[in-house]
C-alpha cells in the first residue's frame, strides 16, 4: 500500500531530477565552454600582438625634425598607425577592416619605441602592448554567453598591459633631412 | 558505471577547453620569446668572443613573458655541475651553418652567424591528470613546454640590395680574397681625390709605380697599391670619383642621411650604367657615377656621423689609446684604433649611425661572373661591377650631435676617407658589427 502510493509520486521527482541535473550540466559545460573560448581569443590576441611587434621591428625608422611626430622626440603617426592596423587587422594599410577580435580598435595598441638615443632617436626594441583605448578603456574578453547567461556569470578578462611582445629594432633608417 | 563514464568525458571536456589551450598559448608565447631573443642575438654576432657574450645576454634580456604575460624568462639553462636548470629556462647556443653544430660558447668565434635560442617551460595542468593522460615523463600534473628558434645572418651577395646603401663605393681587385683584401681598419676611398692626367707620366693607360701622385690630393692610405690605383687611373679617369646617386644638394644630403638609395643595386651589376629614375636621364642606362659635389657632402658626412650615439665606457681607450676616458664619453675618435672601442667599448649599444653600407666597385671590370668571382675583361672604361658590400665606419670629432671631422679636415681635392670594418652585416640601427670573413652582404633573419 505505502509502496504504491510512493511509486505513484515519481513521475514528479523525475522532472525535478532532470531539471535540476541539466541545470547543473549546462553550467559546467557553459563553464567549461567559456574558459576555452576566453584562452582561445587571448591566444588570437596573443598572436596578432606578436605579428604586429615583429612587423614593426623590421620597417623603417622614420623620423625626421619635419615629419608629424606623435610626440617630441618619438615616432612618426605613419609608423605607429602602420603597427596598430598591423596588430589590428593584419594589414599595415588599414584597408582590411575586420579586426582579429571583435571590438578591438587601433587604439587599443599601444607601441613603445625603447632606449631611444641619437638625433634620429633609433630604438633598440619595439614592444607592442594592449593598452587602454581612446577612451582609456581596456579590451576585455567576454565569453560566448557572458554575464547574461542565467547559471553562469561568465569568464571576462580585462587586458591591461597584456599581451605584450618586444622585438629587437632590425629596420633600416630612414629618416629625412 | 555511467557515473564514471560521465565525469571521465566531463573532465575530458574541461582538460581540452582550459588545459590544452593554456598549454597553445604558453607554447605561442615562449616562441615570441624564442624568435625575439634569436634576432636579438644573431644581430650581435660579429665573428669575436664579445660578440657571442654580447648575443647570449641579448637573448635572455629580450624581455617577453610567457603564462598569459606573468612569467619572466631570464635564466640560463645549465645541463652540468652541481647547480643543473633544465626547467624555466633557456639555452643560447651558436653554430657556423643552420644545420651546424651547435655551442653556447665557442672557443674560437669566426664565422658564428646563427644563433638558435630554447625554452623549456612547465605548465601545470588542472584537469588533464584527472584522466591519467599524460604527454611527457614526470608528474602527471606538468606538461614541459618547449620552443626553437633559430635567426642567423643571411648571406644576400646575390640578391639586390634596394635600400640603405651610401651613394659612395670602396675599390677592390680582390673580389675573391677575404675582406676584398682589405685590412680592417684601414682607411679607403669613399670619395676619390680628383685624378689629373697632365701630371708627369699620368697619361690614362700609364702603368707607373707612383700613381698616387697623378691624384690632386694624396688617396686614402689603404688605397695606395698599385692594381687599385691602376683600375681607378685607367678606368674611371677624371670624370669619376667614386660617388653615384643625385647631384642636387638636397638629394646627397637625403641619399647619405636617410640613406634613401636611388636604384636597387646586385652583385655584378655595373654602377657606371645603372637606370637611373631622375628626370634628367631621358633613357636608361644612364651613368650614376659622378663627381658629387664635395663642398655639401662633407657637412653632410658629419651630420651623418653626429647621429650617432655610441657612448664609450669609462676606462676605456676613446681611440687615444690611453684608456682616458673618464666617464661616459662620446665615441668620437678620429684615431684608427676605433673598431674595438666603438663596437664593444660602448654601452649601450648604439644605434650604429657612423657606420654605412657601401657597394664595393672594381673599375675596369666587366661581365663580373658572380660565381667563379672573376671579371670577363679588365680595363673596360665604361665598367665598374659590383663586387661585393662593405661596411664602414664614418670620422668623427667633436661631441654627439656636433660632428665636425670632415668639414675641419678637407680641403676641396681631399678624398673622403672611411674606416673598413668588414663585409656589411644586417641592418644599421644596431650598431651590429660585422661577420668574420666571406665578402657578401647579411641580414640578420629567422630561419627556423
Amino acid at each position: 500500500m505505502i509502496a504504491i502510493r510512493r511509486r505513484r509520486r515519481q513521475s514528479g521527482n523525475v522532472l525535478i531530477e532532470a531539471a535540476l541535473g541539466l541545470l547543473i550540466l549546462v553550467a559546467v559545460f557553459s563553464g567549461t565552454f567559456d574558459f576555452g573560448f576566453t584562452f582561445w581569443q587571448y591566444n588570437a590576441l596573443q598572436t596578432a600582438v606578436n605579428n604586429g611587434a615583429h612587423y614593426a621591428a623590421q620597417l623603417a625608422w622614420d623620423y625626421c625634425s619635419t615629419c608629424t611626430l606623435r610626440s617630441a622626440g618619438d615616432m612618426t603617426t605613419a609608423y605607429e598607425s602602420a603597427v596598430r592596423n598591423e596588430v589590428v587587422y593584419g594589414d599595415p594599410t588599414g584597408t582590411l577592416t575586420k579586426p582579429v577580435l571583435t571590438g578591438l580598435k587601433t587604439s587599443n595598441i599601444t607601441v613603445t619605441a625603447n632606449n631611444q638615443t641619437g638625433g634620429l632617436k633609433v630604438p633598440s626594441s619595439i614592444t607592442v602592448t594592449l593598452g587602454a583605448d581612446s577612451n582609456g578603456n581596456y579590451y576585455t574578453i567576454s565569453s560566448l554567453w557572458g554575464a547574461s547567461n542565467f547559471f553562469w556569470k561568465g569568464v571576462s578578462m580585462t587586458l591591461n598591459g597584456k599581451p605584450s611582445v618586444t622585438y629587437p629594432f632590425q629596420g633600416f633608417v630612414t629618416a629625412g633631412y | 558505471m555511467t557515473m564514471a563514464a560521465g565525469a571521465f568525458s566531463l573532465f575530458g571536456a574541461m582538460g581540452v577547453a582550459i588545459d590544452v589551450g593554456r598549454l597553445f598559448i604558453i607554447r605561442n608565447e615562449t616562441q615570441a620569446y624564442c624568435d625575439a631573443a634569436a634576432l636579438a642575438a644573431a644581430l650581435e654576432l660579429n665573428g669575436t668572443s664579445q660578440g657571442i657574450t654580447a648575443a647570449t645576454s641579448a637573448a635572455l634580456n629580450v624581455g617577453n613573458k610567457y603564462n598569459i604575460d606573468s612569467s619572466a624568462l631570464t635564466t640560463q639553462c645549465v645541463t652540468s655541475g652541481n647547480n643543473t636548470i633544465t626547467t624555466n629556462c633557456v639555452t643560447v647556443d651558436f653554430a657556423q651553418t643552420q644545420n651546424g653544430t651547435y655551442s653556447s660558447n665557442p672557443s674560437n668565434a669566426s664565422g658564428y652567424i646563427y644563433a638558435r635560442v630554447q625554452t623549456s617551460v612547465n605548465a601545470n595542468l588542472y584537469f588533464m591528470p584527472a584522466l591519467l593522460v599524460k604527454f611527457t615523463s614526470g608528474p602527471g600534473y606538468i606538461q614541459k613546454v618547449n620552443a626553437l628558434a633559430i635567426a642567423g645572418q643571411i648571406d644576400l651577395s646575390t640578391t639586390q640590395i634596394k635600400n640603405g646603401a651610401m651613394p659612395y663605393t670602396a675599390v677592390s681587385t680582390n673580389p675573391s680574397q677575404k675582406d676584398f683584401g682589405f685590412t680592417v681598419g684601414g682607411l679607403y676611398d669613399m670619395q676619390w681625390p680628383q685624378y689629373n692626367a697632365n701630371r708627369g707620366h699620368c697619361a690614362q693607360g700609364d702603368s707607373l709605380s707612383h700613381l698616387e701622385d697623378c691624384f690632386n690630393s694624396t688617396p686614402c692610405s689603404g688605397d695606395l697599391n698599385s692594381a687599385t690605383l691602376k683600375a681607378v687611373t685607367q678606368s674611371w679617369g677624371a670624370s669619376t670619383n667614386g660617388y653615384w646617386g643625385y647631384n642636387s644638394n638636397s638629394d646627397i644630403a637625403g641619399t647619405v642621411l636617410g640613406t634613401n638609395q636611388i636604384v636597387p643595386v646586385a652583385l655584378g651589376d655595373n654602377l657606371q650604367a645603372m637606370p637611373e629614375t631622375t628626370a634628367n636621364c631621358n633613357s636608361a642606362p644612364c651613368n650614376v657615377l659622378t663627381n658629387g659635389n664635395k663642398a655639401v657632402e662633407a657637412g653632410i658626412l658629419d651630420a651623418r656621423a653626429s647621429g650617432d650615439d655610441d657612448v664609450v665606457l669609462a676606462g676605456s681607450n676613446n681611440g687615444t689609446g690611453n684608456g682616458n676616458c673618464s666617464n661616459s664619453c662620446w665615441n668620437n675618435v678620429d684615431g684608427l684604433t676605433t673598431i674595438s672601442d666603438y663596437f664593444f667599448n660602448d654601452n649601450p649599444l648604439g644605434n650604429g649611425r657612423r657606420t654605412f653600407l657601401v657597394p664595393v666597385v672594381y673599375p675596369g671590370c666587366a661581365n663580373y661572373n658572380t660565381t667563379t668571382q672573376t671579371c670577363g675583361s679588365t680595363g673596360t672604361t665604361t665598367s665598374t661591377a659590383v663586387i661585393g658590400w662593405g661596411e664602414f665606419l664614418l670620422y668623427s670629432k667633436g661631441t654627439s650631435g656636433n660632428s665636425t671631422w670632415y668639414k675641419d679636415n678637407l680641403q676641396g681635392n681631399d678624398p673622403f676617407c672611411a674606416i673598413y670594418v668588414g663585409p656589411w652585416t644586417g641592418p644599421e640601427g644596431n650598431g651590429s658589427g660585422s661577420s668574420s670573413g666571406g665578402s657578401g652582404a647579411y641580414r640578420v633573419k629567422l630561419v627556423q
